[in-house]
């Protein structure tokens, strides 16, 4: 084959990206008031308000549906060009059957792709990135199509039930109209214990302050530090950054630590707003970059995944953005998009209250 | 119909009270009705030709199909034997065809029985599950949709297009609580207010509780026979003189309009057309208020009523007991109750009472022509039964 | 329950995600469900077609006694929609938060999402709910 020296083909990236958030919120406070706990101290100590909660039939799988859909709005490509489906999510519908395949099938990219489900906690929408833009660049698919997708759910009255939000985040990845190119990306990952769900439980565990240091903040700001010395940029290159956000203060520590204003960091910051949407959590934060970055502007994205892992990602976004960003919702259209649920409502919703 | 034939004779009849009869099988309701029509006809079993059970739902209800032979064997009939469902018109299209069977000439006896055994439910899920099989099962009950919420639908549309109060729906229903109370074999004899059916539970939007039918069980039996033979059992048969039968599509989405039933209309037309009479002629009409607004479209589509003046003349008691035109003066299927497939004979009962002057505290006076409108589901079946002496 | 055919569904999955109906290659009727003849033309040459979702709100109800497998989600909005290619669907409609802005003519979009399930062990079912552009 001819040696193509158009970059527009060789370079791999973003062509669309979707959100899809819930409209459904429930406030700190409410949760707050249910457990007698002091709601504005909850909500100062974990930088939360409030948090998406799914509607009675939304799962997973329709919020992956809705994303991908929104993605396929700015992406303008044919379905059936896409040639891989990951959906990354600890909270897929089924043990076993794919949710991937229930989302070809509503976009219409079947049967000639390959698809599956990951899992690893709330990073598993970033390994999927990183498995297409393998297969793109290696020209095994046209396009690939990564979500980030979680319905997660936090035990009664635990920590976790004050930020385990719901929402999604699909990213249209391959060669062709870029409109933000990958520049590089890398993994950190190690067995830590910090957060885990055993088979059949309803609820997951975690191990308290474990989760900070040796896990979260150890993987995030490793795999950051090691990508952007990978590609040879310092901390002041980068113009936007989206880290995962288990809650409101851990990402904002983070970038302390890695030497990038909060500036750069707030706008991907809708944990506040939205709560902890795991496998989403740190894609909405880059989609929403997305929503307002300028062509030139360098974007890095790491998620984190307990268990644990970090994968981090540098993007410098393309002129091509400003044509697709109006395309389908911006993701303040659904942060906005809100209507408030009482501690009832939302129990019924997340089918805490025993039926049978 | 054969022009060689222009009737057929119904010569004996019986049903069994309606509603919750617990400690009562499908068989046991179906052989009370049927011995109870042989005896009133003074027709032997050995007799009967053919034995045609309009049933709606007995799979879904009892885990019950193959009823033409249950049927037959409970009531100790030895004769060929047909099950007939087209939903809540089942008994009524089960006459029809039992009559198909004698004008021909291929039987001159028939039994026709309707039956439904409704009550082993006991969740309101349940009952709404197995009446929404009536719709288009894929497109509108899998949707969410159920027979309420389609009647909803034409309710909210008629009430746009004409202007249809609450109160004027909740008189059908209090109208036919009214006529049960007069009717001993009725399952809902008590008095009821506009205020109780409007303040009931709703079922959908704008409809409740009090609008519709309560499950129930109960048969309804009809012995058919030539004319020619007729007096040689009753000395004054009543005749079915016309049956007729219309369709519109199954799902509401469907049709042209919400805020009418064509089927009914198309069905009452064709009627009157080979009679040679008009809605003027008709004197008492048994109709099928599944729910309120039901029996609004039915008086409508049968021409009893202006397009659009159904509520208006329920209102101001046009079709009350002693209204122009009465309309279910058995209490309907509101208040008669509605065991499904035993319905569309029940209807008939009630007319051949009527002319029988057997109908008591109901008796209607100087009834020239009597009418029945029975359908399935939304109306996607609609038959139209036309009586006279 | 008959609602929770495995192989049912599975037939009626293009119609329910993606909205795939047919169109006739002689009259141009549009069908949604897709058919097999066209019986106006009393022909089989039927093209695929996929409705966009785009649609007008012709009737509502809102459904109190849902049937089994519907509880959850009870009360429930549901009503009659023109998609804009002319065919009408009936439909659940989700994202209803104001009903009394639920005027027959309001614009529509069909969106993805869970139409029932069976029990806690069975298959789920998805489909289209039709979501108010208000």
């Amino acid at each position: 084959m001819e040696q193509n020296k158009d970059t527009s083909l060789t370079k791999v990236g973003i062509l669309g990206y979707g959100v899809y958030i819930p409209k459904y919120r429930i406030s700190v406070n409410e949760i707050a008031n249910t457990w007698s706990d002091d709601g504005p101290l909850m909500s100062k100590s974990i930088n939360v308000t409030e948090k998406a909660v799914p509607a009675l039939d939304e799962d997973t799988i329709t919020i992956s549906v809705m994303a991908v859909r929104n993605s396929l709005l700015r992406a303008n490509i044919s379905p059936v060009d896409i040639g891989a489906i990951y959906v990354g999510s600890e909270s897929h519908p089924y043990a076993v059957k794919p949710s991937a395949v229930t989302v070809a099938e509503a976009i219409g990219a079947t049967p000639v792709m390959t698809a599956s489900d990951l899992e690893f906690a709330c990073k598993a929408g970033t390994a999927g990135m990183q498995m297409c833009f393998g297969l793109a660049k290696s020209d095994e698919i046209k396009y690939g199509i990564a979500i980030g997708t979680d319905t997660a759910q936090g035990r009664p009255g635990d920590q976790l039930e004050y930020t385990a939000g719901a929402g999604g985040c699909a990213f249209v990845l391959g060669k062709g109209k870029l409109i933000a190119e990958l520049e590089g990306m890398y993994s950190y990952t190690s067995d830590t214990p910090d957060f885990w769900r055993r088979e059949g439980a309803t609820y997951p565990s975690h191990a308290g302050r474990f989760t900070g240091e040796p896990s979260y903040f150890k993987h995030t700001l490793s795999a950051a530090q090691g990508l952007m010395q990978k590609i040879g940029i310092k901390a002041s290159d980068v113009d936007r950054l989206s880290l995962h956000q288990p809650n409101g203060r851990f990402p904002i520590s983070a970038a302390k630590k890695l030497g990038i204003p909060y500036e750069k960091l707030e706008d991907a910051l809708c944990v506040v707003k939205v709560g902890n949407t795991y496998s989403a959590a740190s894609m909405i934060g880059l989609a929403r970059h997305l929503d307002k970055a300028k062509p030139g502007e360098r974007i890095m994205c790491v998620s984190y995944g307990s268990g644990a892992g970090s994968d981090a990602f540098s993007f410098v976004v393309t002129d091509e953005i400003e044509e697709v960003r109006n395309n389908a919702p911006d993701t303040d259209y659904y942060i906005n998009k809100k209507e408030m649920l009482n501690y009832a409502i939302y129990a019924k919703h997340r089918r805490k209250i025993k039926m049978d | 119909m054969n022009p060689l034939m222009d009737k057929i004779a119904i010569i004996g009849y019986d049903m069994t009270k309606f509603g919750d009869l617990y400690h009562l099988g499908l068989g046991d309701l179906t052989s009370l009705a049927i011995t109870g029509a042989l005896n009133n006809a003074g027709l032997d079993r050995s007799e009967v030709e053919a034995l045609y059970v309009g049933n709606a739902g007995s799979g879904k209800f009892l885990g019950q199909e193959h009823l033409g032979c249950l049927v037959a064997t409970e009531s100790g009939l030895d004769c060929q034997s047909f099950r007939i469902e087209a939903s809540g018109a089942s008994g009524a299209v089960a006459m029809r065809i039992a009559s198909h069977g004698i004008l021909t000439g291929y039987i001159d006896k028939a039994v026709v029985v309707g039956v439904e055994k409704m009550t082993s439910f006991s969740k309101s899920s349940d009952t709404q599950t197995a009446l929404s099989t009536s719709l288009d099962s894929i497109w509108e009950s899998a949707m969410g949709g159920t027979l309420a919420a389609s009647f909803a639908l034409m309710t909210k549309a008629y009430a746009r297009k004409y202007g249809l109060t609450d109160e004027q729906r909740a008189q059908v229903a209090v109208k036919n609580h009214n006529n049960a109370q007069k009717n001993p074999r009725a399952q809902f004899k008590n008095k009821i207010t506009a205020k109780n059916v409007l303040g009931a539970k709703m079922l959908a939007d704008p409809l409740t509780l009090f609008e519709g039918c309560a499950s129930s069980d109960g048969a309804a039996a009809l012995v058919l026979c030539a004319p020619e033979i007729a007096e040689s059992y009753d000395s004054e048969p009543i005749y079915l003189r016309a049956s007729k039968q219309a369709h519109a599509p199954l799902a509401l989405q469907r049709r042209e309009s919400l805020s009418e039933i064509q089927s009914i209309k198309k069905a009452a037309d064709s009627g009157y057309k080979q009679l040679n009479i008009s809605p003027k002629d008709i004197s008492i009409a048994e109709v099928h208020d599944v729910l309120t607004i039901a029996e609004i479209l039915a008086i409508e589509g049968l021409g009893l009523v202006e397009l659009g003046q159904g509520g208006i003349a329920t209102i101001e008691g046009k079709t009350a007991l002693d209204g122009d035109i009465p309309v279910n003066t058995s209490g309907g299927l509101k208040a008669r109750g509605h065991p499904i497939g035993a319905s569309g004979v029940a209807q008939a009962i009630e007319i051949l009472e009527q002319f029988k002057n057997k109908a008591g505290d109901r008796q209607v006076k100087e009834i020239n022509w009597g009418i029945t409108q029975s359908m399935g589901g939304t109306g996607g079946t609609s038959v139209v039964s036309y009586y006279s002496r | 329950m008959s609602r929770n055919l495995v192989a049912e569904n599975w037939r009626l999955e293009r119609s329910r995600y993606l909205l795939v109906g047919n169109k006739c290659t002689e009259c141009e009727k549009y069908y949604f469900p897709n058919v097999q003849i066209c019986t106006d033309c009393n022909i089989s040459k039927l093209d695929e077609y996929v409705f966009s979702g785009k649609g007008k709100l012709i009737e509502w109800t809102k459904i109190y006694e849902v049937a089994k497998g519907f509880e959850l989600f009870a009360p429930l909005y549901y009503g009659i929609i023109e998609l804009e290619e002319g065919v009408r669907v009936a439909a659940q409609i989700t994202e209803v938060t104001d009903d009394t802005k639920l005027i027959p003519g309001i614009k529509t979009q069909m969106v993805f999402r869970k139409l029932f399930e069976d029990g806690s062990q069975g298959v789920l079912t998805y489909g289209f709910k039709a979501e108010p552009q208000i």
